[in-house]
């Protein structure tokens, strides 16, 4: 384990470099003057020469660079060159609406999928498996933003849930039910998406886990069906599982910022887009740096509990 | 080196959107077997080979895909509506209306056709499917096959690069990108998106090469003094096909739902150019702006073509995959 | 026999099913077999028809025997050890015929037939009980060691604890007894530093370490059968050597009935009070360990005993080989499924299928037309000894 720490350790450590790398090239390599993009129609080369020089852009890439590290590992975005507000401050704004859809949606999917896939599996082939594994992959190819649109109808128009509709985002801390019958259709939405990754997954798995020999082994023992499943079948399978979550964890994003589009909820999707309406390259920058680094410390952790659980992962 | 990946034994998609992954082998299909009931080793060797079929559902996506095939490429010469044609240049057009025997899927708020954009639209979502991933295969596969075959430092450091690559959330620096490089057009979006699938390409040829690279038969070819030349095509490439084939089409499906999200962001192919997720990027409206008189059709409708595209695509995938796979019909 | 008649004899003999209020329990005879095996027949249920793995096989097996299964790979020999332990799955597999493992029976006198005796035995019919019933004696009355310890260990759990958890479920043990105790059965099947050990996964242990915590895990709850999968067959010749030699001093300590399974007639040579060989599914053979090395009438165990290296044996002398392939399970011939690759076949044997007959020695039974004749057995200990027979088995 003492090793394989140290190596993800080593493998984060990397890519969050890469990623910091990643978002100062977006910026500084590709065409387009950031000084035009803030003064627009006002921009005059005398204008924007001051402007750079102001902004730090007159110096070398690499002293840019050494810079930018420093701010960013500091957790220091600076001030926003065309609102004039602290990116901080913007970031504190739309990050909770995200975070809450990706963990309740999580949460909604795990808490369907895994009953239901164990359901399957005890009986493969049942005709609740073969309706399941027939649906799940029907639903596999329907895209989430289909979904997240048409699930308006029902639940908005239909059974009429309140705040549902557009740009009807409440905060969590203003009120919680309201805030949740704001997000109620994203997360549905989302976790629909990732449901039946999840079922499809832990189903299969769980069917070979169930298998193995050792199964046959633990059963031998005269030991009950519940904690066969629970602490043999369920155990290995969760590997699985966990890997579908990492990997899933990239499309989920993209559900969550269509939805922010949709539904208008400023969060980090919602401000990305607008800052690249304007551009704002800096507001770009750190929503790119923020969102994959919360995105690659989940897999981190994802990867440390895969090593906990199975030792033939951790150990090599 | 090899241990990077994170240990999946799910197949990756594309740089991980989903649609996933076909997870660890799916026996479900063809066995009787039964739920903490483990069959006997012996059993295995009397429970014969059933003979593989692909079934009728998998002919009717074939069928199904080949049409949308046609229609992207034909689409130009079939007796429909011009696709651009709006109100503003015929004011005859009917604005907002449901299917009718002239407009059989309706029309949207300019008034233009909502069947000929959905035929147009295949032509966007398969150029951009098949596209994307035919560049991931030429630049993912050849390195992944390649490194594999070859081993030592090239291996280690090319597959560090992609692992890193990998590992970025795509839709993020997709967007990103989006902003500095406008405007965006087909071929941006394509070069972009073939980008983002190399890694997942690398990491998949690269594996199954591998796998294939260290059987016992290919020791046999390399000791009989075959060249590398013949074993990579003759020995190598044949066993990965099936990987490959089956990765290939769930790749295809990936970036096309990716390109929809994309287009539903406003990122993608810029309008008037009909695609499907900038139809429902406008449909959107009616949720937004409920007396704007755009019915959900225009949702659905996309929709609808997205769901029988990528089920012919997945479907496609997934039995070409059972098919091929040797150690599956054992049981 | 046919399948009705089957039915019957099961019906007869399962006692604990049918126990009901009207009807009063049958207890077995106090010098009853441990385990007592009628007609079993086990067949599986394919796509492509009913395959019996496993025919018409009936054997008893008695309290402190050691019992050897051998036969070539696909003469069902693992497909019968493990319907003897009722692992079989229950849909697409049936079992036929009666396995009936003694029990002691825990009632009261007014539900019995007959007088009640000092230590009452009951049948307990596992060819015929549920899943949850058979939990009941699994692991504490009848325990496996599996083939291959690699896949049949849990890789994710730790080995002290795939140990402690039938004893702590089974037994009831408290998490500290249990932990005192699974280190103390590490230290009985011979694994040095046990309390490091406990706390180690499959993957960190030797291929003999593996099988040595098989056998604690078997032994866990104290079973009076321990039926053993080829236990050493992925193993180095030297570790079978030490695996055997512990389940045979286990079996001693712990007063046992051990059924080994297995391909390797050097395994059963010296460690075995009977031997039942296997061909095709049926018994071909059975008799004492020493009537069937030096009096065997089947041809086919002549030709397995034939093709076995000896040490006495001259360098270079060629092994004997048998004719043939092993029958293909689905087509089997009409007669006698070893004569396709018999030197005595005749006639009648192509056409006719031969019934177990008894031999002249008691409990030796043969399945042959034309037997080998009969030879003398020397007098010896029980268990013979290997330099005797001339077979080479273990070398410590």
């Amino acid at each position: 384990m003492g090793r394989y720490l140290v190596k993800r350790l080593v493998f984060l450590v990397w890519i969050l470099l890469s990623v910091m790398f990643l978002a100062f090239l977006i910026i500084h390599l590709l065409p387009g003057d950031p000084a035009q993009a803030i003064l627009q129609q006002g921009w005059t080369p005398q204008l924007g020469a001051a402007l750079n020089k102001s902004l730090g852009l007159d110096k070398p890439l690499w002293q840019q660079y050494l810079s930018y590290v420093w701010n960013m590992a500091h957790l220091n975005f600076g001030t926003d060159w065309i609102s004039g507000q602290p990116i901080s401050q913007t970031l504190s704004q739309c990050l909770p609406p995200t975070i809450e859809m990706v963990l309740l949606s999580q949460l909604l999917a795990l808490v369907l999928a895994i009953p239901l896939a164990t359901l399957a599996a005890l009986r493969p082939s049942g005709i609740f498996d073969r309706l399941a594994n027939m649906g799940s992959f029907g639903l596999l190819s329907v895209p989430t933003y289909v979904v997240i649109t048409l699930l308006y109808i029902p639940i908005s128009e239909w059974l009429g849930v309140p705040n549902s509709g557009p740009a009807s985002y409440v905060p969590f801390t203003q009120d919680w039910l309201a805030n949740i019958e704001s997000l109620s259709i994203p997360i549905i939405a989302l976790s629909i998406g990732s449901f039946v990754v999840y079922f499809r997954v832990f189903r299969a798995d769980l069917i070979t886990s169930l298998q193995d020999e050792f199964i046959t082994m633990a059963r031998s023992k005269g030991i009950s069906k519940s904690r066969i499943l629970f602490r043999h079948a369920y155990r290995p399978s969760s590997v699985a599982l966990l890997s579908a979550i990492g990997v899933n964890m990239a499309g989920l994003i993209t559900g969550t910022f269509i939805a922010e589009s949709v539904f208008q909820i400023n969060g980090v999707g919602g401000q990305l887009l607008q800052a690249t309406q304007q551009p704002d390259y800096q507001l770009i920058q750190a929503i790119v740096f923020v969102t994959a680094t919360l995105i690659i410390l989940i897999n981190f952790a994802i990867d440390l509990l895969t090593g906990y659980i199975d030792p033939r992962i951790s150990r090599d | 080196m090899t241990d990077y990946p994170p240990p999946n034994h799910i197949q990756p998609s594309p740089f991980a959107q989903s649609p996933p992954a076909f997870p660890r082998e799916d026996h479900s299909i063809h066995e009787p077997a039964m739920a903490l009931e483990t069959p006997g080793e012996i059993d295995n060797e009397f429970i014969k080979e059933k003979r593989k079929k692909l079934g009728w559902f998998f002919w009717c996506c074939v069928v199904w895909f080949g049409l949308n095939v046609f229609v992207a490429i034909f689409v130009n010469f079939l007796p429909i509506q011009d696709p651009t044609l709006e109100v503003a240049t015929d004011p005859n057009l009917p604005v907002n209306s449901g299917p009718t025997a002239a407009h059989w899927l309706g029309t949207d708020e300019s008034g233009r056709d909502i069947f000929s954009r959905i035929l147009h639209g295949s032509r966007v979502s398969l150029e951009i499917g098949f596209g994307g991933m035919l560049i991931g295969f030429a630049i993912g596969g050849t390195l992944g096959v390649y490194a594999a075959y070859r081993r030592g430092r090239f291996d280690s450091l090319l597959s560090i690069f992609m692992f890193t690559i990998l590992a970025f959330p795509a839709i993020v620096f997709l967007i990103a990108f989006s902003a500095v490089w406008k405007p965006m057009d087909l071929n941006k979006i394509i070069i972009l998106l073939s980008v983002a699938s190399i890694p997942a390409v690398y990491r998949v040829i690269r594996g199954s090469t591998l796998a294939a690279a260290s059987r016992e038969f290919i020791t046999a070819a390399k000791v009989q003094g075959a060249s590398d030349f013949r074993i990579i095509f003759k020995e190598i490439l044949p066993n990965i096909l099936p990987t490959a084939i089956s990765f290939f089409m769930i790749g295809v499906a990936t970036l096309i739902i990716l390109e929809g999200g994309l287009a539903v962001l406003g990122v993608s192919v810029p309008p008037p150019e009909p695609s499907w997720g900038n139809m429902i990027n406008e449909g959107t409206t009616f949720i937004n702006s409920p007396n704007s008189g755009v019915g959900p059709w225009l949702v659905l409708f996309p929709g609808i073509a997205f769901f029988l595209l990528l089920l012919s695509i997945n479907t496609i995938g997934d039995k070409l995959r059972d098919f091929f796979d040797v150690t599956e019909g054992k049981l | 026999m046919s399948a009705e008649s089957v039915d019957e004899t099961a019906e007869a003999v399962s006692a604990v099913d049918n126990a009901t209020p009207s009807k009063k329990i049958r207890l077995l005879p106090p010098d009853a077999p441990l385990l007592s095996v009628q007609n079993v027949t086990t067949s599986f249920l394919t796509p492509r028809g009913v395959v019996t793995a496993v025919s018409d096989v009936s054997f008893d097996l008695y309290t402190n025997e050691v019992v050897g299964i051998v036969g070539e790979s696909g003469s069902g020999k693992t497909v019968l050890s493990r319907t003897l332990m009722g692992l079989q799955p229950k849909r697409g597999v049936q079992v036929d015929g009666s396995i009936q493992f003694a029990t002691p029976f825990t009632g009261t006198a007014d539900e019995v037939e007959g007088p009640m005796d000092e230590n009452p035995l009951v049948g307990f019919e596992i060819a015929r009980a549920k899943e949850s019933e058979l939990r009941k004696i699994w692991g504490t009355d009848i325990a496996m060691v599996f083939q291959d310890p690699m896949t049949s260990l849990n890789p994710v759990v730790r080995v002290g604890t795939q140990i402690s958890e039938g004893l702590r479920v089974r037994l009831g043990m408290s998490r500290a007894n249990a932990k005192k105790r699974a280190i103390e059965l590490l230290t009985q099947v011979g694994i040095p530093s046990p309390e490091e050990r406990y706390r180690m996964f499959p993957n960190q242990l030797s291929g003999g370490m593996r099988q040595r915590v098989m056998i604690a895990i078997a032994l866990a709850c104290n079973p009076r059968l321990l039926l053993a999968d080829e236990p050493t067959t992925g193993l180095d010749v030297t570790i079978q050597a030490q695996i055997l030699n512990l389940l045979e001093q286990l079996q001693a300590d712990y007063k046992m009935s051990v059924i080994l399974v297995t391909h390797d007639l050097g395994v059963v040579a010296t460690r075995t009070d009977r031997i039942i060989v296997m061909y095709a599914g049926r018994i071909v053979e059975m008799g004492t360990t020493r009537d069937v090395f030096y009096s065997h009438r089947m041809p086919y165990t002549e030709a397995l005993l034939g093709s076995t290296p000896k040490v006495a044996d001259p360098s270079h002398t060629r092994l004997t080989t048998i004719p043939g392939r092993p029958p293909d399970i689905l087509n089997l011939p009409q007669g006698c499924s070893f004569a396709p690759r018999c030197k005595y076949v005749t006639e009648k044997c192509l056409s006719e299928r031969p019934e177990l007959t008894p031999s002249e020695a008691t409990g030796h039974f043969f399945a042959c037309w034309n037997p080998i004749p009969a030879r003398a057995v020397p007098v010896a200990s029980p268990r013979a000894s290997a330099n005797e027979i001339g077979v080479d088995s273990d070398r410590d």
